[in-house]
């Protein structure tokens, strides 16, 4: 097969799975503080600890969170340049998490099981 | 490095950005601006906050490469707007599938020589001109198969005949069904609607009779004899006739072999005659096309709906 193509492949593969994974890892990490946190933060701390995705593409994550209501945002000035954007959990978004918690164990256990003994590098 | 070359910097990628961006929403495009903007100059600040000497034309690189490739953010944002826009419509609009789209009804018409160019044109000459054979095919099964099996029904083996003949009955429709979606263009079914599992000749023969599709297949295979004809002598008629046309002045001019019996004018202008038969010919060939998709979409129509049903 052509390298290209397994390549295209690959990036298609993973884009798809971040297409549903992101947006439960951001809720996540937006449900671990009570405080509203700056946007850049969010991804600075996603970037760490989950580094599966190009930042750039976080951004429209959260804003689609917030449009489908399950995340709150405001501006707020900053003391050093330019006004920041805060997001925050909503009630919605919190019952969201559970629910979608509960869908990616349920998946990745099966998939995991599923998966047992295919070997990778 | 200075401020204004880093704001030059991070302007060549805003601008990549809005460019990928192009025909979007404009507030979708306000916004996957600011983002990047805020955090370029937020990653930037950060880092250079930690290490005062930092290399900031490689760290801007890497910045930049963390963010993404223009194009990549510019889908993101693009599917993600997709994503809250039909999550949050009532009844989302339903997008024409690429299966409707091969229907022949919603392609366009070609334009009137256009259709030289339509291959669906040509499959359904052939197809029009085969449902003689398959008409007659079809006809001939029908016919034996139903008398066959009501003669013997006075015998007890009248009844695994008309099974049989049932059962064939559905495979010839969705054999026709293949034809017409192959040549017409138009979508049938690709297999046979789902058997019960059931055994034992009593519920087969009840599911064969109960179902509706059973007798209209049945009916459109007698249907065909008659259309086959009429499609078929229509065709050859249509097709001979702008032909001929077409061909006389290659005849009169080339090789000089045309003679009219029995019309003393056409006999005094043969040159005349000729071309005007061959202009007339590049009209009547584009319509015998034109025709033939017309026929195609038609015998598509009935097909549809007498062989398939949900």
């Amino acid at each position: 097969m052509d390298p290209t193509l397994l390549d295209d492949l690959e990036r298609k593969f993973q884009k798809e799975l971040n297409a549903g994974t992101v947006g439960l890892l951001l809720l996540a990490v937006l449900a671990e503080t009570k405080e509203p946190r700056y946007a850049y933060d969010i991804a600075k701390d996603l970037e760490e600890r989950a580094p599966i995705t190009k930042l750039g593409t976080l951004y429209p994550v959260l804003r689609s969170l917030e449009g489908l209501g399950l995340l709150d945002s405001r501006v707020e000035p900053s003391v050093s340049g330019p006004p920041r954007k805060y997001y925050r959990l909503t009630k919605e978004g919190r019952a969201a998490l559970s629910a979608w918690a509960k869908q990616w164990k349920q998946t990745s256990q099966a998939v995991n099981a599923v998966l047992k003994g295919v070997s990778h590098d | 490095m200075t401020d204004a070359m880093i704001h030059a910097n991070l302007g060549v990628y805003l601008d990549a950005l809005k460019a990928a961006l192009k025909g979007s929403d404009k507030a979708l495009i306000q916004d996957a601006l600011w983002d990047a903007e805020d955090h370029l100059r937020s990653e930037l600040a950060r880092r250079r906050a930690q290490d005062p000497k930092l290399d900031i034309g490689a760290a801007l690189t890497e910045i930049l490469a963390a963010y993404g490739e223009p194009a990549e953010v510019a889908a993101a944002y693009r599917d993600r707007d997709r994503l809250v826009a039909a999550a949050l419509a009532p009844v989302a609009p339903s997008a024409p599938s690429p299966e409707d789209a091969r229907e022949s009804a919603s392609r366009p018409h070609p334009s009137f020589f256009g259709v030289f160019k339509d291959l669906r044109a040509y499959t359904s000459l052939f197809y029009l001109l085969l449902s003689l054979a398959t008409g007659i095919f079809f006809f001939t099964w029908a016919v034996v198969g139903l008398s066959l099996s009501m003669g013997l029904m006075v015998l007890i083996i009248g009844i695994p005949v008309l099974i049989a003949f049932l059962g064939s009955v559905r495979l010839l429709a969705l054999a026709e069904g293949r034809l017409v979606e192959a040549l017409l263009g138009v979508r049938m079914p690709r297999r046979q609607p789902p058997i019960e599992e059931e055994k034992g000749w009593k519920s087969s023969l009840k599911r064969l009779f109960c179902d509706g599709r059973t007798w209209s297949s049945l009916l459109y295979l007698l249907l065909m004899l008659p259309l086959g004809v009429f499609f078929f002598s229509l065709m050859v008629t249509m097709l001979s006739t702008s032909l001929a046309l077409l061909a006389t002045p290659v005849v009169h001019f080339v090789f000089h072999e045309v003679t009219y019996d029995g019309w003393t004018w056409g006999g005094n202008h043969p040159a005349l005659v000729a071309i005007v038969a061959g202009l007339l010919g590049l009209i009547a060939v584009p319509i015998t096309l034109h025709a033939s998709l017309l026929l195609g979409r038609m015998q598509g129509f009935l097909a549809r709906h007498f062989l398939v049903r949900v």
